[in-house]
Parts: C-alpha cells; sequence; structure tokens
C-alpha cells in the first residue's frame, strides 16, 4: 500500500511538471516592473486566456505561456505599462497565449482581445473582447465590459458599471450604483442591490432585473423583442411605468391589471407602492413584460 | 497628466454619465472639455445634415477601393484599421439615415457587411453581421408599424432609439 502510495505520488508529481512546463515550441513569459499604485496598463492579448489579478503590491508581474514565435512587447514606466501580443507581426495567426498579470489595487486596466477569454480579481478598467468570455469579481472603482459575442459574468461592488454585449449572455450580480447594461441576442440578468440609476437593455435577448434601487433613484428597462422580467421585493417603493407597443404585459405581483394600449395594440400598466418611491420605467415593441414577486 | 480617451471623449459628447474618476478628470481638464464641446459641436452639424442624400450609385466601390489600396492587412487592433472600418461604417450610418426606404436589410445588408469583410478581421465582422440582422429586422419591424401609425410618437421615439444602438454598436467595432 505504501510502495503504492509512492508510486501514485511520484507519477503526480512527473505529470505536474510536464504539464507545467512549457510545451516543445512553447515560451515562457515572465516580466516585471515596479509601477505606481493608480499606473495606467494596457494589455493586448488576441487569443488564448488574459488573468488580471489587482494585489496590494505596487508592481506589475505578468507570467505566461504561448508559442515561441509569439511576438511578445512590453515597455513602460512607473506611471504605466503596455504588452502583449504585437498583432502586425503574428502574419494573421494569432498565437494562443495564456497570461496571468498581476497589478496594483489602484491601477487602471485596458485589456482587448478578440478570442482570449478575460478573468478579472480587483482590477477596475476597461475590458473588450470580440468573442471570449469575459469573467469580473472584486471590489473596483470603475468597470467597463464589451463583448461582442462571448458571455460576460460580472459579481462585483462598484460605484460605476457599463457593459456592453451582443450575442452572449450577460450575468450581474452584487452592489453597484450606477448601472447600464445591454445586449443585443444575449440574455440579460442583473440580481443588484444598492442601485441608485439601473439602465438595462436588450433586443431580442430575455432580461431579468432583480435590482434593489434606492428611493430616489431609478430603473429603465429596454427590449424591442425579448420578454422583460421586472423583479420586485415585497417590500420595494417603486412608481412603475410599464408599457408594451405591440406586446403583452402579465403582472404577477399583485392583482391590479394591465390595461390595452391604444387601438387594442400593446398594453400599458402603471402603479406604485410609493408614489413618492424609485421610478421604474418598462419599455418593450413587442416583449412580453413580466412583473412578479421577488423573494 | 493622462487625458481622457476617445471612446470617453465620445461618452461625454453623447451626454451619457462618465466614471467618477473620468468625470473628475474632465472637470478639471480645459483640453479635454474643448475637445468634448468639438465633439459635440460636431454631432450637431451631423445632425442638421438633410435626411436624404443623393449620391452617384459609383461612389461607393471608389471610395473602397481607395481605402482598400492603402488597407491590404487585415487587422484588428490597429487604429488604421479602425479608421478605415469607421469609414466604411459612416457610410453604413448615412445609408440609415436616408429614411425608412433606407433601412438596411437582405440584400443591402449583405453589401454593406461584404464591404467591411475588406477592412475588418473576419471574426469581427462575423460578430457584427448577426448583430446589425437583428437591428435591421427590428428598424424594419419599426418602420413599418410606423407606417401604418404616423402620429404615434412612442414608436418614431423607439426608431431614433435604435438607430442609435446600430450605430454605437458600429462605432464599438471600429474602436475594438
Amino acid at each position: 500500500m505504501r510502495r503504492l502510495t509512492r508510486s501514485f505520488i511520484l507519477a503526480l508529481t512527473a505529470l505536474s511538471a510536464v504539464s507545467l512546463a512549457p510545451s516543445v515550441g512553447a515560451t515562457q513569459i515572465r516580466r516585471g516592473m515596479a509601477m505606481d499604485s493608480n499606473a495606467v496598463i494596457k494589455i493586448w492579448n488576441p487569443s488564448g486566456s488574459l488573468r488580471i489579478i489587482a494585489w496590494k503590491h505596487d508592481s506589475l508581474h505578468v507570467e505566461g505561456t504561448g508559442p515561441k514565435w509569439a511576438p511578445f512587447f512590453f515597455g513602460g514606466g512607473r506611471s504605466g505599462a503596455k504588452f502583449g501580443i504585437e498583432e502586425e507581426k503574428t502574419k494573421g495567426e494569432l498565437p494562443r497565449v495564456m497570461l496571468v498579470v498581476h497589478v496594483p489595487f489602484g491601477s487602471r486596466v485596458s485589456a482587448k482581445t478578440v478570442d482570449a477569454t478575460i478573468e478579472v480579481a480587483g482590477a477596475s478598467g476597461y475590458y473588450t473582447t470580440v468573442s471570449g468570455d469575459v469573467r469580473v469579481t472584486g471590489a473596483l472603482r470603475e468597470l467597463q465590459v464589451e463583448s461582442l459575442r462571448g458571455a460576460s459574468d460580472v459579481e462585483v461592488r462598484a460605484p460605476w458599471v457599463r457593459i456592453m454585449g451582443g450575442e452572449g449572455d450577460v450575468t450581474i450580480r452584487g452592489a453597484i450604483e450606477d448601472l447600464a447594461a445591454s445586449t443585443v441576442a444575449g440574455r440579460l440578468t442583473a440580481d443588484v442591490t444598492g442601485a441608485a440609476r439601473a439602465r438595462l437593455e436588450t433586443m431580442t435577448g430575455a432580461l431579468t432585473s432583480h435590482v434593489a434601487v434606492q428611493p430616489n433613484g431609478s430603473i429603465e428597462l429596454d427590449s424591442h423583442a425579448g420578454t422583460v422580467e421586472l423583479v420586485l421585493d415585497p417590500n420595494s417603493r417603486v412608481d412603475v411605468d410599464a408599457t408594451s407597443v405591440a406586446g403583452k404585459i402579465d403582472n404577477q405581483f399583485d392583482k391590479r391589471r394591465p390595461l390595452p394600449g391604444r387601438g387594442g395594440k400593446g398594453m400599458s400598466f402603471n402603479f406604485a407602492t410609493d408614489p413618492a418611491g424609485a421610478r421604474v420605467v418598462v419599455r418593450t415593441y413587442k416583449g412580453t413584460i413580466v412583473v412578479k414577486k421577488g423573494a | 497628466m493622462t487625458h481622457l480617451t476617445d471612446e470617453l471623449l465620445d461618452t461625454a459628447a453623447d451626454g451619457d454619465t462618465l466614471a467618477p474618476v473620468d468625470a473628475e478628470h474632465l472637470r478639471a481638464c480645459v483640453e479635454c472639455q474643448a475637445k468634448v464641446e468639438r465633439l459635440s459641436a460636431l454631432r450637431g452639424q451631423l445632425a442638421a445634415l438633410p435626411q436624404t442624400v443623393a449620391t452617384d450609385d459609383d461612389l461607393w466601390p471608389g471610395v473602397h477601393g481607395a481605402i482598400r489600396a492603402r488597407r491590404r492587412r487585415r487587422l484588428v487592433f490597429t487604429s488604421s484599421a479602425g479608421l478605415a472600418l469607421a469609414a466604411a461604417l459612416l457610410i453604413a450610418v448615412v445609408r440609415i439615415g436616408n429614411g425608412p426606404d433606407a433601412v438596411p436589410g437582405g440584400a443591402e445588408a449583405s453589401v454593406e457587411l461584404a464591404e467591411l469583410k475588406a477592412l475588418a478581421a473576419p471574426v469581427v465582422v462575423e460578430a457584427m453581421a448577426a448583430s446589425l440582422t437583428i437591428y435591421d429586422a427590428a428598424l424594419r419591424e419599426l418602420e413599418a408599424f410606423a407606417a401604418s401609425e404616423r402620429d404615434n410618437a412612442d414608436v418614431q421615439q423607439r426608431i431614433e432609439e435604435l438607430r442609435r444602438k446600430r450605430a454605437a454598436l458600429l462605432r464599438l467595432v471600429s474602436n475594438s
């Protein structure tokens, strides 16, 4: 038994060594430099993966693996740095590079990818990708995410958040004061507390808003053809104005009935749990609006 | 001092909320304020342009040919590619502004995308095509509805909003 365990550990160690070492034709990236705590950092990694982690040190550390031919560049000073893959030199083929980047907590990051996934922990900034998935967590000063095709999953505590999605789903959780998010066809789900202002929009994607809004705050929900689900907590103090130009409204919050729209087309529904409460405006062209009670 | 990026200046000129740190910078920076004012003024001038613009049918191939000659390589992240793309997108936006009949869709949208293929990486064009198709279908739907209810201000407002969002999407691609 003991021999078996030892053999197993040896095999595991050998396997780890093989999997952690750069494969044949691969190269290891390792760079670092001292930086100001509020430095600006720009990253370009078209393909592969990008992990950005905010740490308490006033320094930047970049580690990664990629093919030997990947033209990695790195430069900057205390107030800012720029690094990544020099796309002009890739001759059309994007190298898959896995980067792990540690940045100072107070820094501001701008990262762009084509299909590389972006994973961020605690780093404020602007993250954009064509088709990579984006996941952001932590307490941030500000956050902006743009993804045309990838999914975005954001779980943050932040005063200001902007998310623009396309076909991918967007999921937002946490405490956010000023939130604006949109998708084209992707599902948009927001489960947020402490909002002073929230604006959520889709074109055809389903939209679910469970946003606890401040008493003098506002929520705007808009969709062309997606179903909009407005989830209100039983003790919400809100003044709701919902209109669908050509769709239906289904009130599951209480027993009030929405009214048919002009000329019998569409529906409208206005009610207030507190006329001086937060303003909630819901608009669709033909998407159904569902008002329901939260847990 | 780091000034606001073009995207942020655009956002400010659009009247959208900036991140607190950017708003603070804008309040203190005369240079950025001037840029935002210039952008806002430009927007005003663009808005004042006639809704219908008569152009020669063969204008676009010439423009396209000139751009193509300069941009043979397909890059995603270069400013020149972005500018070339923006030129094509501007033409796309002018097309949208040409009234209900000019809402891109079907054959016209595919022409627009074919032109973009020459300027942007396939992955970007592909990603944009799906979204544009949805926007254009929605615009056609709303235009048809508006035609039957001419005094419906809500629908007119939605159409304007959609055009603005479509233009914002194109701008997003040109910035990527």
